[in-house]
């Protein structure tokens, strides 16, 4: 319930607030992607800050991607029918993220993968 | 250190991968090719350093030199994630969290030999330059006596050398075989080594032992007749020898 309620304050409200409120909730997120990791990332690339949620909120976009992307690549698994059905119980069907989902979810977003001729 | 930030950037390379399986696992997805996993890294990698790339653009255009949490937004925005999901994202029913990868350990350096005093830093050199090394590392020390030239003193231990050279052979041989005592009261005093009467003394000043010329010539004659046939004395290799004919 909770969740719904903000949801209905955030869609419509500007861009600052809902970040405000991104931000805060941050604090006591803990993000998949080690802060660690995130933080030599950024190194990597340049970038420098002090603020330990900026790391976070970049390692959660990213994320995010990756499960936007793997999300479509299940709803085509789903639909291609592809699941194996568990041994324990038939009704829940087992899905495998395959090269040919993921190519076909990754091209909505812009990505063009081809499997290589060689690889089976 | 290439190895090392090589090593490292294979160790982040695999949190990667391990929190795209955590997020495929999340979706749903029980197994995964290794070819879509590795792409979904790649594509998770260049995320986040695209994201990092453009949000610090964006700090540099506002004039600042650290990122704030608005460049970054602007940043995910920008590379064409949608912001309105992610606080549903944060509070997502099964999350899967990844421990930071473990510290490498370090690996201890043996302790140099402490040889003099270090010297601190001068005024001139700032603080966070390394500290001065051992002075032996810079300063001239002899490291050997200098060897004695004087001809006196080589002429007195070679002759001290030489002393006592003679004294342990004699004392060897004196224990190995007979002595001649000088002082009738005490053998121990001064030992001699016995001298051995010949029964013709002058025999041995005729007979010329050093110079054998016959020995020598023998031997030179066998060493070379072998040389010349080229092949050992073989009965098989002989020339055939015919039976006398008998008429």
């Amino acid at each position: 319930m909770q969740s719904d309620k903000d949801t209905d304050k955030a869609a419509p409200a500007p861009l600052q607030l809902s970040m405000q409120d991104l931000l805060t909730q941050l604090d006591e997120y803990q993000p998949t992607i080690p802060d660690a990791v995130a933080l030599s990332f950024m190194t990597c690339a340049g970038l420098e800050t002090s603020d330990p949620k900026v790391v976070r909120l970049l390692s959660l976009a990213a994320q995010k991607f990756i499960a936007d992307i793997s999300n479509d690549a299940l709803q085509h698994c789903k639909m291609r029918g592809a699941g194996q059905p568990s041994k324990k119980s038939p009704k829940d069907k087992k899905f495998a993220l395959t090269t040919e989902d993921l190519s076909s979810a990754l091209s909505e977003y812009g990505i063009q993968v081809k499997k290589p001729m060689y690889y089976n | 250190m290439t190895s090392s930030s090589a090593s490292a950037s294979e160790v982040y390379r695999k949190v990667i991968r391990n929190a795209v399986c955590a997020t495929a696992l999340e979706q749903g997805f029980s197994s995964c090719d290794a070819l879509a996993l590795e792409t979904l890294t790649e594509v998770l990698q260049a995320t986040l350093i695209e994201i990092c790339h453009s949000a610090k653009a964006y700090a540099e255009l506002g004039g600042r030199t650290e990122a704030s949490g608005a460049d970054v937004c602007l940043a995910i925005v920008d590379s064409g994630i949608r912001m309105e999901g992610l606080k549903e994202f944060i509070r997502r029913p099964r999350k899967v969290t990844l421990s930071a990868p473990m510290a490498q350990p370090r690996v201890s350096t043996p302790r140099t030999l402490q040889t003099g005093e270090r010297k601190n830093l001068p005024n001139y050199i700032p603080d966070h330059f390394p500290p001065f090394p051992d002075s032996h590392a810079y300063v001239h020390t002899s490291t050997h006596r200098q060897p004695v030239t004087e001809y006196v003193a080589i002429r007195e231990k070679l002759a001290s050398q030489k002393r006592d050279i003679e004294r342990a052979l004699t004392r060897f041989v004196a224990k190995t075989s007979g002595t001649h005592t000088l002082f009738p009261d005490n053998p121990q005093l001064y030992p001699l080594i016995a001298c051995k009467p010949h029964p013709q003394p002058w025999m041995i000043a005729l007979c010329p032992k050093d110079q054998i010329f016959e020995d020598e010539d023998d031997d030179e004659k066998e060493e070379i007749l072998p040389e010349r046939e080229g092949v050992p004395d073989n009965p098989y290799l002989r020339p055939v020898k015919m039976p006398r004919r008998r008429y």
